[in-house]
């Protein structure tokens, strides 16, 4: 049979986000997936050569924004080992109860997505219902919904009240009932088995040979979770297991998400009933300078897998470099293998089941301000034109 | 635990790298020449399962570009972050991804922003800058400029 490329973005390929996948098919099946990527760069690893290091944090925050805060966590982190400070235990607990509840909402908004994606919206507005309780525990903790702020050097920027505290408990404590109840429509459901079970099946050694991380990996059967391998934050002493699903399909990937949140919940409670007395925040110089030739590569577990930022300083008060690698470009290698041999059908539930996040993945290029433009201003103008009104 | 183990791979290692040290907990750092990198992974991959390759980190360090290899040693649970110096001039290195598959997207990368030749590479085309992006302006290199773009 002759093959055809049908070309699927780069507007919206799975997710609202612009990304371009050539598909080279045969009939009803994919035989080849050839991406594109890069629709969404801008520049952020060069922007950050330019900047203080304690501007940088806020840079590395809109990498992306639904996993905003391991971004900023990784940052402070490799920054912190840079410059030799110490995070009192206070903001280590509060960091990982901030990146618990990222990863709770992250969760919940990927089975969700699935649901849609799967033709079942009723199941999609039912969880997202649930994502939006997070949310506003995020927003009482942090002070912002999405983009939190959360992370700095020496540790967090303010510290938790008994009040939140409660609050934080009810919200989590209302959700494994719910979370148990959706896990079952996703294993009952026969509709939502036909479009999950033994589709885009990705192999243990396929995931090992292809560098998979996270949810995809653990899917797999590949026990790889940073949280456990080279504890950060608390995670050395919070007590919680790996979910692993041997199967390596979507319907496999989506298990992990449910099983993860009701261990979510469990960091959180233990957190939240462990928490060290204060300082939340050790003191830090506001322009730091780590002295010359020192790097520091960090690790975190990001919603979607591991993420990694390697930071190089030369002695000033701006990094030389700092490199991200996020966990959706360590997965596409992944998604290729799941899609290859499927049906053009499968396509979304295979793309959405890696939880694919196109901004995190094209961040590299630079950003062409066009001069003398009166609507774009620099970060640099907007500090100014804030520093001459004080 | 990383003492012993940096002690082991320098010993064992001796012919093909030049400096083994520790730089942090779960951290290994071995330096090598760009001819011996392939022998330093494909080291690490059998004797260590380092079968998880996380990035390549490209820098441009004004006299020469260095890539460091990060690679989780499942077996020891430790990052070894393999480094070789490259010519800026000419920056050419083999290509590893008969031994590790997934470094076709990292190899791609470095060659698109830091312009590194991966010889033997299958693919090694455009992966983020658009099409129309200048031929030879590698945007991650120190002397490119924000207003040259």
């Amino acid at each position: 049979m002759s093959s055809m490329n049908i070309i699927i973005g780069p507007q919206h390929p799975a997710l609202a986000e612009a990304e371009k996948f050539t598909f080279k098919v045969e009939g009803e099946y994919v035989v080849d997936v050839e991406p594109r990527l890069g629709y969404m760069h801008r520049g952020i690893e060069k922007l950050a050569e330019q900047r203080t290091y304690i501007q940088d944090i806020f840079l590395v925050e809109r990498i992306c924004g639904i996993c905003n805060v391991p971004h900023t966590l990784v940052f402070c982190q490799a920054v912190e080992s840079l410059a030799d400070i110490t995070v009192p235990p206070r903001a280590l607990y509060l960091r990982t109860i901030v990146a618990e509840l990222n990863r709770l909402h992250s969760h919940l908004l990927l089975l969700g997505l699935s649901a849609h994606l799967l033709g079942f919206d009723t199941l999609f507005m039912y969880i997202w219902r649930d994502r939006e309780a997070v949310m506003d525990a995020v927003e009482r903790i942090t002070g912002n919904r999405v983009l939190s702020a959360y992370n700095t050097f020496g540790g967090v920027r303010r510290d938790i009240t008994e009040e939140n505290i409660e609050f934080t408990r009810k919200v989590v404590n209302s959700l494994p009932e719910k979370v148990a109840y959706y896990k079952k429509v996703f294993v009952e459901d026969p509709t939502l088995r036909m479009r999950t079970v033994g589709i885009g099946r990705l192999s243990k050694s396929k995931a090992l040979d292809l560098c998979a991380v996270g949810p995809v990996a653990r899917g797999s059967g590949v026990r790889a979770d940073v949280r456990l391998d080279d504890p950060y934050a608390a995670y050395g002493e919070v007590p919680f297991d790996m979910v692993v699903y041997e199967e390596g399909d979507v319907w496999s990937r989506l298990m992990i998400r449910c099983d993860e949140i009701i261990e979510i919940i469990k960091i959180i409670n233990y957190c939240l009933d462990h928490l060290p007395p204060k300082p939340y925040r050790a003191r830090v110089p506001a322009l730091l300078t780590p002295p010359a030739g020192r790097e520091s590569m960090s690790r975190v577990e990001a919603p979607r897998g591991e993420l990694i930022h390697h930071v190089f300083s030369d002695g000033s008060e701006k990094p030389y470099r700092v490199k991200v690698r996020t966990p959706t470009l360590a997965n596409i290698p992944a998604v290729i293998e799941m899609l290859k041999g499927g049906h053009i059908a499968d396509i979304p539930a295979s793309l959405a089941s890696i939880d694919p996040c196109f901004c995190c993945t094209d961040r590299v290029t630079i950003v062409d301000i066009k001069k003398g433009s009166k609507e774009s201003l620099t970060l640099e103008d907007i500090r100014r034109k804030y520093t001459s009104r004080r | 635990m990383e003492d012993q183990l940096i002690k082991k791979i320098s010993e064992e290692l001796k012919d093909s790298i030049e400096e083994a040290r520790v730089l942090g907990p779960k951290r290994l750092l071995i330096k090598t020449l760009p001819k011996m990198h392939r022998d330093v992974i494909k080291y690490l991959k059998d004797k260590y399962s380092a079968t998880h390759l996380i990035t390549i980190t490209g820098v441009d360090f004004k006299d020469f570009i260095e890539l460091t290899y990060l690679l989780w040693c499942y077996g020891p649970a430790t990052v070894a972050m393999v480094k070789t110096r490259l010519p800026r001039d000419n920056p050419e290195i083999e290509t590893i991804l008969d031994i590790i598959p997934g470094a076709l997207l990292y190899e791609r990368e470095v060659h698109d922003l830091l312009g590194v030749f991966f010889k033997n590479h299958p693919n090694l085309e455009r992966t983020f800058l658009p099409e129309d992006w200048p031929d030879g302006v590698y945007p991650l290199r120190k002397d490119v400029r924000f207003d040259q773009i």
